[in-house]
């Protein structure tokens, strides 16, 4: 059963936000089965560049900042990607130290027990954490090391949580490894202690990392209307509100398939009900304070809500009226992964960006649905968005940005368009109705720099028959003027 | 004369080394139209790909085989043939660099049988390197040294006696590559590179974007590679690749940083070329001993801790060590088989550890400058002092493929550098407003 709220402001192909107590069912990576679903294509050799289970068990965990964050595996899982993701923390900075076993041939050969062992041990005495978080890669997966032994033996020894989290990297793609982390916290964290209180209008948030501070961006807004986020997973969160997560009212996914089922677990083990939604841009962000004031069910804070979007959107417009009108004509081409598409779309649209075409890889049907609904029947979606692919979208339809992850950064510069990252990699905070207008903000600076010009322009010493460039016609003159 | 001590603490805190399949990456995108290809699950690839992009702002072309649980046990090299059919499908390129890793290891698979079994197609060379126990240096030394096995013909034949092989290491920047070669033609010699991230890695526009990177040594000159009248290798690990191609008359040094060690590289070739040394390398020279003299007022006495791989560890060290500096602190990321360069240094102690080996003993040894990569912003912040960037990754900059350190004019950057970084520190005590290098004569 599923309520649809209906209100004139919403635009045609605007997701509503629905209160789910539907099982989540196809829609996401979380039946909980270790079969993989067909649409989680199993990665091509020669042909693949996404991450792992463990990169993605990494992106949902290793924001809780006071929490030790230890891999089990050889040098370059840990060493190659740690200091890449931008999860700010208010307080403490531990989640920022990079600790690994380092095995080496020893350990293959006898097992990496022993030196996790001593690991987590030297860790959890030397450096007093919260907790330690014990994260399983491809070799010690592969040989056999029993980590949730170590862990409970641990654990024990050291009167301190430690949690294993089984996402080895070949177990999965980026989105298994975020589904295995939330796993990981519904077996070993969720439901282990009790908050201090309890208040009406206490909810998780469930996928906002705090990315350059979003969530900054976002808490106020929930602060003026009473709701107390008593738990953030996990961005600046901090290991003691996770053990209380069962405890609050509601839960907001946030822009997350591979978390579904861990608020779908929440609502089965203790009856938390959920809501899927986004900060991105005006409409999500309003969308999403509606879902709150409908999900807690409370009439007076419903009104509240509708004044609260009210005066915000309205400031927001007048703050956001002269960049849409100086990014009128600009096309985007967006292309990152899975839930982000459709609310980013949205978020572009509220800059006064055209969007002209949108990527669909990792995203469920729904959120085609939805692509599908914001940008009109005649939609561009794109399914594989290989660097080649994606610069002949640009050139064909007349694009002038081009939104994607950092992986595309260089793509984009060698193809001379001008490039916004919306990606974890970013330092730019989008989220809530500030964050619209730093976005407008940030694709005006982008695109009005006059280097897309220059480049573009062959030198003036050149022959006069010059290699084919992508000196076209049909890029239009960029906004510097 | 230092010491090696290996640090044998339980557990890797902020780690120095790099894996050494990542070194073998970045000396395959020294060689024409390559795509390296790691025999891993994909998130190796991933990870090792937005590093290398972040490091050298580029595309950079890097495959895996994907795989996967199930395919591990049962099929490794089933996924590793049909990756390698992908790319050559999709892209064409001239060489496929295979690279193994623990996992692959680990899994037992015998990859070179593997790779018997493939139906002729784009050359493949194998570098099989010590994920488990190696770092940057090994993995790019092993991935060489494949190269030279597979792609060089074999020493017969005439000996071209104006053409010298270089072997550039990974401490060298694509513009120390740069500057490596244009030393050697400024004395007349034709040179093979091996690799050349010079023109490959450097950062440059093309007319498009293309899913393999431009310049490279490509598959024609490398095979020519053993018929050079010298080999000179800048590399500690590369000396059995430079033995390879030059027998034992290889010239093996482990960097060309400082005075000293670059006066060793201009002698070295103008002995290869029998030539006078042309003036303007006469007129670097002369820059660095100037700028040895500007710069010792501001860094004669002063206490530096350097984490970096062993090559760049004793370069930098050489440098800072002719301009006055005292070296207090020296972690590295693992003691390579030939450790002279490091048992070399002026300095009590190589510690091989990891950056909270170097913040712990930059604290108590009371250091005023830490030269390492990006990775060591934060030890600087905690101790309160400058971060020289070198080595890699650098990803908070911009130009970390033009951080040049060889030769008299990329040890001047270096100099320079260091000493700027201290002046830039408020209150400094030497700082330019204040004295003069004639005061302090």
């Amino acid at each position: 059963m599923t309520i649809q709220i209906s209100s004139g402001r919403i635009p045609v192909g605007m997701p509503s936000a629905t209160v789910r107590d539907d099982p989540v069912g196809d829609q996401s990576c979380s039946s909980g089965s270790s079969a993989r679903r067909p649409s989680c294509p199993t990665p091509t050799p020669g042909a693949s560049s996404g991450g792992c289970a463990y990169d993605g068990s990494a992106i949902t965990l290793v924001p809780v900042a006071d929490v030790a964050h230890l891999v089990h595996g050889p040098i370059g899982c840990l060493g190659n990607s740690w200091e890449t993701r931008g999860s700010l923390s208010s307080g403490p900075t531990l989640h920022r130290r990079a600790f690994t076993t380092a095995m080496g041939e020893h350990d293959v050969i006898f097992g990496g027990e022993d030196r996790l062992r001593e690991a987590i041990l030297d860790i959890g005495r030397r450096f007093r954490p919260a907790a330690v978080f014990v994260y399983l890669t491809c070799v010690p997966g592969l040989i056999g090391d029993d980590v949730e032994a170590v862990c409970r033996q641990a654990a024990a020894e050291l009167a301190l949580p430690v949690v294993p989290v089984l996402a080895a990297g070949f177990a999965g793609t980026k989105n298994a490894g975020n589904r295995l982390g939330g796993s990981a916290l519904v077996t070993h964290v969720i439901g282990t202690a009790e908050p201090a209180y309890t208040t009406a209008y206490d909810v998780n948030l469930i996928g906002e990392y705090n990315i350059a501070g979003e969530l900054w961006q976002v808490l106020p807004l929930l602060d003026r209307l009473g709701i107390r986020v008593l738990s953030k997973i996990s961005g600046d969160a901090r290991y003691a509100e996770l053990t209380w997560a069962h405890r609050a009212k509601a839960s907001m996914v946030v822009c997350s398939r591979a978390l579904l089922s861990l608020a779908a677990d929440l609502q089965a083990r203790y009856g938390v009900p959920w809501f899927e939604g986004s900060f991105y841009g005006v409409r999500a962000t309003s969308e999403a304070l509606r879902g709150f004031a409908k999900i807690l069910g409370d009439p007076e804070r419903a009104d509240r809500t509708e004044t609260l979007i009210a005066a915000q959107e309205s400031r927001v417009a007048a703050l956001l009226a002269p960049y849409r009108q100086r990014l009128a004509g600009v096309r985007a081409v967006l292309y990152t992964g899975g839930v982000k598409s459709w609310s980013m779309v949205a978020a572009l649209q509220d800059a006064g960006v055209e969007v002209v075409a949108s990527g669909t890889t990792k995203s469920s049907p729904d959120d085609v649905t939805r692509i599908r609904g914001l940008l009109g029947a005649d939609a561009q979606l794109i399914e594989e968005g290989n660097p080649r692919e994606l610069l002949r979208i640009v050139r064909e339809s007349g694009a002038t940005l081009l939104a994607a992850g950092g992986r595309n950064m260089y793509t984009a510069a060698k193809g001379r368009v001008p490039f916004l990252d919306v990606n974890q990699e970013r330092h730019s905070a989008y989220a809530g109705y500030d964050g619209a207008v730093t976005l407008a903000a940030e694709i005006d600076r982008i695109v009005s720099s006059p280097v897309f010009d220059l480049v573009r322009r062959p030198p003036p010493w050149a022959a006069a028959a010059l290699t084919r460039t992508l000196v076209d016609a049909r890029f239009p003159i960029g906004l510097a003027g | 004369m230092a010491t090696i001590v290996q640090d044998d603490k339980p557990v890797t805190v902020d780690p120095l080394r790099s894996s050494a399949p990542l070194g073998a990456v970045l000396a395959f995108l020294g060689v024409a139209r390559c795509m390296p290809l790691l025999h891993s699950s994909q998130g190796c690839a991933a990870m090792a790909k937005t590093l290398l992009t972040r490091h050298f702002r580029e595309s950079i072309p890097l495959q895996t085989s994907a795989l996967t649980e199930v395919t591990t046990i049962l099929g490794s090299g089933d996924s590793l043939l049909a990756g390698i059919a992908t790319v050559d499908d999709r892209h064409q390129p001239d060489l496929v660099g295979v690279i193994t890793t623990a996992l692959a290891d680990a899994a037992g698979e015998d990859v070179r049988r593997t790779l018997g079994l493939r139906s002729p197609g784009t050359p493949v060379v194998l570098a099989a390197v010590p994920d488990l126990g190696g770092g940057l240096e090994q993995g790019y030394a092993a991935a060489v040294e494949a190269i030279i096995a597979e792609l060089v013909l074999p020493r017969a034949g005439t000996t071209l006696d104006e053409q010298v092989t270089l072997l550039p290491g990974p401490a060298l920047s694509p513009l120390d590559v740069e500057e490596l070669r244009e030393h050697a033609e400024a004395f007349g010699l034709r040179t093979v590179v091996l690799p050349d991230s010079s023109r490959s890695l450097d950062g440059h526009l093309d007319a498009d974007w293309t899913p393999l990177l431009s310049g490279g040594t490509s598959l024609s000159v490398v095979a020519g590679a053993g018929r050079s009248a010298a080999v000179l290798a800048l590399g500690a690990g590369l000396g059995s690749a430079g033995r390879m191609l030059g027998g034992s008359d290889a010239w093996v040094v482990a960097h060309a940083i400082g005075l000293d060690a670059s006066d060793a590289l201009v002698a070295k070739l103008a002995a290869v070329a029998g030539r006078d040394v042309p003036d303007a390398l006469r007129q670097w020279r002369s820059r660095l001993t100037d700028g040895l003299l500007d710069a010792s007022g501001i860094l004669a006495g002063r206490r530096v801790a350097l984490a970096l791989e062993p090559d760049l560890l004793a370069g930098v060290g050489a440098l800072l060590t002719e301009a006055g500096c005292h070296i207090i602190t020296a972690v590295t990321t693992t003691a390579p088989a030939a450790a002279d360069h490091l048992l070399d240094m002026a300095c009590d102690e190589v510690v091989v550890g990891d950056f909270e080996d170097a913040e712990d003993r930059a604290r108590e040894a009371g250091a005023e400058l830490l030269v390492a990569s990006s990775h060591g912003a934060s030890a600087a912040q905690r101790l309160g002092i400058p971060l020289l960037r070198m080595g890699f990754p650098v990803v908070d900059r911009l130009g970390a493929q033009h951080l040049t350190s060889l030769g008299y004019r990329g040890s001047l950057r270096l100099l320079f550098a260091a000493a700027n970084e201290l002046l830039a520190v408020p209150d400094c005590p030497t700082s330019a407003t204040n004295t003069t290098t004639s005061d302090r004569l």
